[in-house]
């Protein structure tokens, strides 16, 4: 009972917040809606039992919701003031993709024939998801993760205006480094 | 209140020049008694005005005065007698104030000078155009990385702790990095100070301590600099004061290379870390360097080594070179 | 050592008193410095003051600056304290956790990365370039303390092969996890001061931004920033007591008191280093962070992971 009560809590809240994201007019608070809106999504997986999981998502969650709410007004908002803006873009289309998706996932619900469970959850299911990440896709895993590392890296270094021969000078010998604002290890 | 009468007042202390004598008094009593330093009107409930501010100095004074929540009380202390019945009378005005009241009223904050923003073609400016709430928007410009950013306008005092009486910086920001800066200095001049040189030392110390965050530091240095103008410190215990601050590493790493000048300056040559350890070689009982007309030298020298810093070295970087404008000959040039 | 085991339900409400408690301890002691290095007398209006103070701001009026998001400041403001309670939840007091959740340093770093959010909002809904800027500073500070943070919390799981603080602290009956992880204590002790924005680490409100994300918050705002600054304190202390100083283990005295005892010790420690230090600016510690800490973070693990694995 408790546990409907709450999933119904978190997925009407789920939405309610996702809805409040394009009805908002501030980039402020249409990040932190946005960031209520998974944490709804978030809990069911603690209602699953996978505790592990929850607390994650919602970890990662707010940690990355603060540094894209400091993008997005770093690029799209006046910083001086409440300026009211809108999150709507390209109205037509993105209502079509949205409607188009809500139906065949829904289909999806309703008509997929869904398997019947077989046999019980494992006792610790923290334990049981590390061994299956770390055992036999753990090959997969790493290549993801150093995939996704890379690229984080390359995308730096392709978007930085400075490289190490403005920094160094030519011959890559001048130190301290020519940098606009020193750093703390005095390199 | 009750309540207010058994706290202790946090002070937002507005030093005026020529108010030198007023504002030295004013720290110790608060030491004494424990009052703390605020650090925005927010956090105050006294307001204490140290010497007699000139018609703009008074205008701003008084805007601020207006952003202080209820409950607060306000001290205007002209000259140095009885500094301490105007402190204990405003501290008991603050206990005798019935609480809050009923309306809430909102601080208002100047409008920042500036520009609205120029129309932009991005769909999620869609309605730009009209201030808030009366407030001119903030403009944009190329910023330190290639970047069009928006900039906001920025005034630096005169009404800001840990800054020097009578000095106003006019700075345009993007984030928190200085485009452009302005100098201005507000009022007129006092005497020339003739207290001893370890005081003056060890107030401006105090004043870059504190923009550092070094708060014990801090108060350790207005402590001595009080014992030292009452001529009971222990040249001991200043040296060992100076020792320990020669040897802050969190400190160095505060002032390293901040507001760098060049040998032309005299005493005010070399980096924050420098002209610190200038003044804790006088604190120490070393003879100050004579410098000419140093204040005036500082002024011209700053705007140049504000732009292109970040807030946090703004204020290191003014209160290494603390202009002296309580006593010094420069006449107000806004 | 009697093991930590799971409390009663009403414990949780144990658990803000506690911390609130400790807290104000911790506060006094700070007020005692100040006093000190002030050179007034420590009296009883002194060890008194934090609690003078929170009367003071309870009655200061609240004020909001032309055109500020109250709704975001607010819900800024009120979630510090929040977090701070929250992550306090899963600590042990002796031989008796509130919640002694499965994955339970997970649920402390994600309830302590809430003030990330917290303190942004908090400053950036006042409409105040000092707010904001502090807002700022501490993003920034906690992407250069929170990966080192990680690895310790991590080193510290990896040691007792267990996410639960209750196994962290069965795990340490023989040997104190300071011992062999002393540099994750090390790391764990420079972000508890950094995710609470204490100084060295205030560079978020501090007096060189006219007072960063508190500078335009005054009442009971201001009350909430400030006593949740000192909550999560006091949390992140009686946490490394959990984490790396055996819990409530010691002789002859009970487990509780130990575990009082310790926390103080630790937030003593915590307090009298914010003393004694200037603020760490952000342009110097993020470099740390990155190329110092979290190097020295990492070998910490692997040299649990390979002692463990052993």
């Amino acid at each position: 009972m408790a546990e409907a009560v709450i999933f119904w809590v978190c997925a009407a809240g789920a939405v309610a917040t996702g809805v409040a994201v394009f009805r908002v007019d501030s980039m402020a608070r249409a990040t932190f809606a946005l960031l209520a809106s998974f944490v709804f999504a978030a809990t069911p997986l603690l209602l699953l039992g996978l505790s592990y999981l929850g607390v994650l998502v919602i970890l990662m969650m707010i940690m990355e919701m603060v540094v894209m709410a400091i993008f997005m007004i770093m690029l799209m908002m006046n910083p001086a003031g409440l300026m009211p803006m809108s999150m709507v873009h390209n109205r037509r289309g993105s209502l079509a993709i949205a409607v188009g998706t809500f139906v065949v996932l829904g289909a999806g619900v309703l008509l997929v024939d869904w398997p019947q469970r077989a046999g019980t959850p494992p006792e610790d299911v923290t334990f049981a998801l590390g061994e299956a990440l770390m055992g036999s896709h753990m090959l997969v895993m790493l290549v993801i993760g150093l995939g996704l590392f890379a690229t984080i890296v390359s995308a730096v270094v392709l978007a930085h205006p400075r490289g190490r021969y403005d920094r160094f000078g030519d011959d890559l010998r001048g130190r301290p480094a020519d940098d606009p604002i020193r750093g703390g290890v005095g390199r | 209140m009750d309540l207010m009468r058994w706290s202790t007042p946090r002070v937002l202390v507005v030093p005026v020049r020529a108010g030198r004598a007023v504002r030295l008094d004013v720290e110790r009593l608060m030491r004494e008694r424990g009052w703390e330093s605020a650090a925005s009107p927010a956090d105050a409930d006294l307001l204490v005005v140290c010497g007699t501010p000139d018609a703009d100095t008074g205008a701003a004074v008084d805007r601020v005065w207006n952003l202080l929540g209820s409950p607060r009380a306000r001290a205007d202390i002209p000259v140095r007698h009885g500094v301490a019945e105007r402190l204990d009378r405003a501290r008991a005005e603050l206990g005798d104030r019935p609480g809050r009241p009923s309306g809430r009223t909102s601080g208002r904050r100047r409008p920042a000078p500036g520009d609205r923003p120029d129309d932009s073609d991005d769909d999620t400016r869609t309605d730009h155009d009209g201030d808030v709430a009366g407030l001119p928007m903030a403009e944009r410009a190329p910023d330190r990385d290639g970047l069009t950013l928006d900039r906001l306008h920025l005034t630096l005092g005169p009404v800001l702790p840990d800054w020097p009486a009578g000095l106003v910086v006019r700075l345009a920001v993007q984030g928190d990095v200085v485009q452009t800066a302005a100098v201005e200095v507000w009022g007129e001049p006092g005497g020339r100070w003739d207290g001893p040189p370890a005081a003056a030392a060890l107030d401006s110390l105090a004043r870059l301590l504190s923009v550092c965050g070094a708060a014990t530091a801090t108060r350790r240095a207005r402590r001595l600099r009080d014992e030292v103008l009452a001529g009971s410190a222990d040249p001991a215990a200043l040296n060992r004061f100076a020792r320990r601050l020669r040897r802050s590493w969190t400190l160095r790493w505060a002032t390293d290379g901040v507001g760098r000048l060049d040998g032309r300056h005299g005493d005010l040559t070399g980096d924050a870390t420098q002209r610190c350890r200038r003044w804790l070689d006088v604190v120490a009982g070393s003879p100050p360097v004579p410098g000419e007309d140093r204040t005036a030298a500082v002024l011209t020298a700053l705007p140049g080594l504000l732009e292109g810093q970040e807030l946090a070295t703004v204020r290191v970087v003014v209160a290494s070179l603390d202009p002296d404008l309580e006593s010094s000959g420069t006449g107000a040039t806004s | 050592m009697t093991p930590v085991g799971q409390g009663a339900v009403w414990t949780v409400l144990l658990v803000p008193i506690l911390l609130g408690g400790l807290a104000l301890g911790g506060a006094s002691f700070a007020r005692v410095l100040d006093a000190r290095a002030d050179g007034r007398r420590v009296t009883g209006a002194v060890l008194a003051a934090p609690l003078s103070a929170t009367g003071r701001l309870l009655v200061q009026q609240r004020r909001a600056v032309v055109a500020s998001d109250r709704l975001l400041a607010r819900t800024g403001v009120v979630l510090v304290p929040v977090a701070a309670v929250l992550a306090a939840l899963v600590v042990p007091w002796g031989n008796v956790a509130a919640s002694d959740l499965s994955v339970g340093i997970v649920w402390f770093n994600a309830m302590e990365v809430v003030t990330w959010a917290a303190l942004w909002m908090a400053g950036w809904g006042t409409n105040s370039v000092w707010g904001l800027v502090g807002g700022y500073r501490f993003v920034v500070q906690g992407l250069s303390y929170e990966l080192p943070h990680m690895f310790a919390l991590i080193t510290v799981a990896t040691g007792a092969g267990s996410l639960r603080v209750s196994d962290v602290v069965a795990a340490q009956d023989g040997l104190w996890f300071v011992v062999w992880m002393p540099v994750a204590f090390a790391a764990f002790l420079i972000s508890a001061l950094a995710l609470s924005f204490a100084g060295p680490f205030d560079t978020a409100t501090g007096r060189d931004v006219a007072g960063g994300v508190l500078a335009e918050h005054s009442g009971v705002d201001r009350l909430l920033l400030l006593a949740g600054r000192w909550l999560l304190l006091a949390a992140a202390a009686a946490m490394a007591v959990a984490l790396f100083l055996g819990g409530g283990s010691g002789p002859l005295l009970p487990t509780w008191l130990w575990t009082v005892l310790k926390s103080a010790a630790v937030l003593g420690l915590l307090v009298w280093l914010r003393s004694r230090t200037a603020t760490l600016r952000m342009d110097r510690f993020v470099e740390v962070g990155w190329m110092v800490l979290i190097p020295l973070t990492l070998l910490q693990a692997l040299v649990v992971a390979v002692v463990v694995l052993r």
